[in-house]
């Protein structure tokens, strides 16, 4: 424990034992799991509390705590010192992570020049535009199981529907996503200590040299469609134009944060509804449902768990002294239980209204995909239930959560059953 | 009724268009174009949902005439 940080005028420094990549914090988020009891227990602490875990770090777990963390970038940094040269300020993972997270981990200025190029390509009108293309990936992988009956929503559904068309949006070539999936699953799921967490390292670091290589082809290439290579190849920023690493860096952090996400929130929703009939026969009756009860997946799920920060100076937060140089772990999935903001937290409410959950975050870093994230969730939910009704986890197969729940709580597998029905497409 | 969004505070979470299409709408990147908007007769209601389920609480309705 970091008794330093205590200081005179603030209240008695409180610490709890909580290791947000530990096997006690693994495992569903609705009432089968331990998570929400874990979180209600957390927020029955206080709003901001030290946790002596992964290096040690502050978990600021109240709603109001949490937006103000995330709106504030002068006192709470995601700069990244990857080499350490600077001033060590480790960017958004606890611990934290050997690679980049593009401007996920800058500070204005240079956040502001990036997050300009990039939200247009992201808006809600230019996710209309992709609105078709959405349909036919998700119709044609639905498609290649219709006709058994069975398949495993993850892998066979949620998980290349988003990675296919996110490698689209990118511009490297949507042939090639298991090998890029793969990586960045083993890396988003297993514990940072873990065997398994160093094998997703290796292939991560393997996926980035192919993608040396697509980035080189572009370069000199004269075709120009419109994607996310496009747009880098062809910007300017203030100091210059982007280097190769940032490229690198931003294409990654694209990659990282739609696919495991958005395929953990579909699963999620799909997980709990199929267990729940009454609310799943009513989005069937009537899918202008789906949006949101989306929200309330959105924020019972919490698919992104949280993100880490940097005081940027002493400060004073939740009635706690924080340090220059502390460690912050704003934990989105805490804040979306807040009793002070959810009634009732622990309750699926698929009309929750008003639900201004933390899942996309806020202010400066919020989720730039959240227009996409919601139309690939909106056109697959909505031909799930059109075309596979009756959909039932598989009696005689396994459902299991990812062996980490601390970067993103997702799902390894998730087999289900359903009446077999015809394709669409030839 | 009057819809005021002080400069900057939208993010484009595009909630308020989600919760109230016939009152709110987007710009080309995004952001809500509602700043000053007088409200229709009869989509009050709508207007006050959409600033409910603003997560940054950025959108405020200032009574008043949109006849005066």
């Amino acid at each position: 424990m970091s008794d330093t940080s205590a200081a005179e005028g603030t209240c008695p420094f409180k610490t709890i034992d909580f290791d947000q990549h530990g096997p006690g914090y693994a495992g569903s988020p609705f009432e089968d799991g331990p998570v929400g009891a874990v979180l209600d227990k957390i927020n029955a602490t206080g709003p901001v509390q030290w946790s002596d875990a992964n290096g040690g770090f502050w978990v600021v777990s109240g709603y109001e705590e949490v937006t103000e963390v995330a709106r504030d970038v002068d006192r709470f940094s995601s700069h990244h010192d990857l080499d350490g040269t600077g001033n060590g300020f480790q960017g958004v993972n606890i611990p934290t992570a050997p690679i980049m997270n593009g401007f996920n981990e800058m500070d204005p200025p240079a956040l502001n020049e990036r997050r300009k190029l990039f939200t247009a390509f992201f808006s809600p009108r230019a996710v209309k535009e992709w609105r078709a293309e959405i349909e036919e990936v998700s119709a044609s992988f639905i498609d290649r199981v219709i006709e058994s009956g069975r398949c495993d929503f993850v892998n066979d559904l949620a998980s290349p529907i988003t990675a296919v068309l996110t490698m689209r949006m990118l511009g490297v070539g949507e042939n090639n996503w298991e090998p890029y999936s793969n990586a960045i699953h083993t890396f988003l799921s297993t514990p940072p200590d873990s065997p398994d967490h160093a094998v997703g390292v290796a292939q991560y670091a393997a996926v980035r040299e192919e993608l040396e290589v697509v980035l080189r082809e572009r370069a000199v290439s004269d075709e120009r469609p419109n994607d996310l290579v496009t747009l880098m190849n062809d910007a300017v920023f203030s100091d210059g134009p982007m280097s190769d690493q940032e490229k690198h860096d931003t294409l990654s952090l694209f990659y990282a944060g739609s696919v495991d996400t958005t395929s953990t929130w579909l699963t999620g929703s799909i997980f709990y509804l199929v267990q729940h009939p009454e609310e799943w026969a009513e989005l069937v009756a009537d899918p202008d449902k789906v949006p949101a009860a989306g929200e309330e997946f959105l924020r019972v799920v919490t698919p992104a768990q949280g993100m880490a920060r940097t005081a940027a100076q002493d400060t004073v937060l939740g009635g706690q002294q924080i340090r220059e140089g502390d460690r912050i772990w704003m934990a989105f999935a805490a804040a979306n239980r807040d009793t002070e903001e959810f009634p009732d937290p622990s309750n699926v409410d698929i009309a929750r209204f008003p639900n201004r959950h933390t899942s996309f975050g806020w202010g400066a870093h919020r989720c730039i995909g959240n227009h996409l994230a919601r139309a690939i969730y909106d056109v697959v939910m909505r031909q799930v239930l059109e075309r596979m009704p009756d959909l039932k986890l598989d009696p005689e197969g396994e459902t299991h959560s990812y062996p980490s729940g601390g970067t993103v709580r997702g799902w390894v597998k998730m087999p289900v059953v359903f009446t077999p029905g015809a394709r669409r497409c030839a | 009724m009057r819809v005021v969004v002080p400069f900057g505070q939208c993010q484009g979470h595009g909630q308020c268009v989600m919760a109230a299409p016939d009152v709110y709408t987007l710009d080309d990147d995004g952001y809500v174009e509602a700043d000053g908007l007088e409200v229709p007769p009869g989509l009050e209601p709508g207007a006050e949902r959409g600033a409910l389920a603003c997560p940054e609480r950025a959108i405020t309705l200032v009574a008043g005439d949109a006849a005066s």
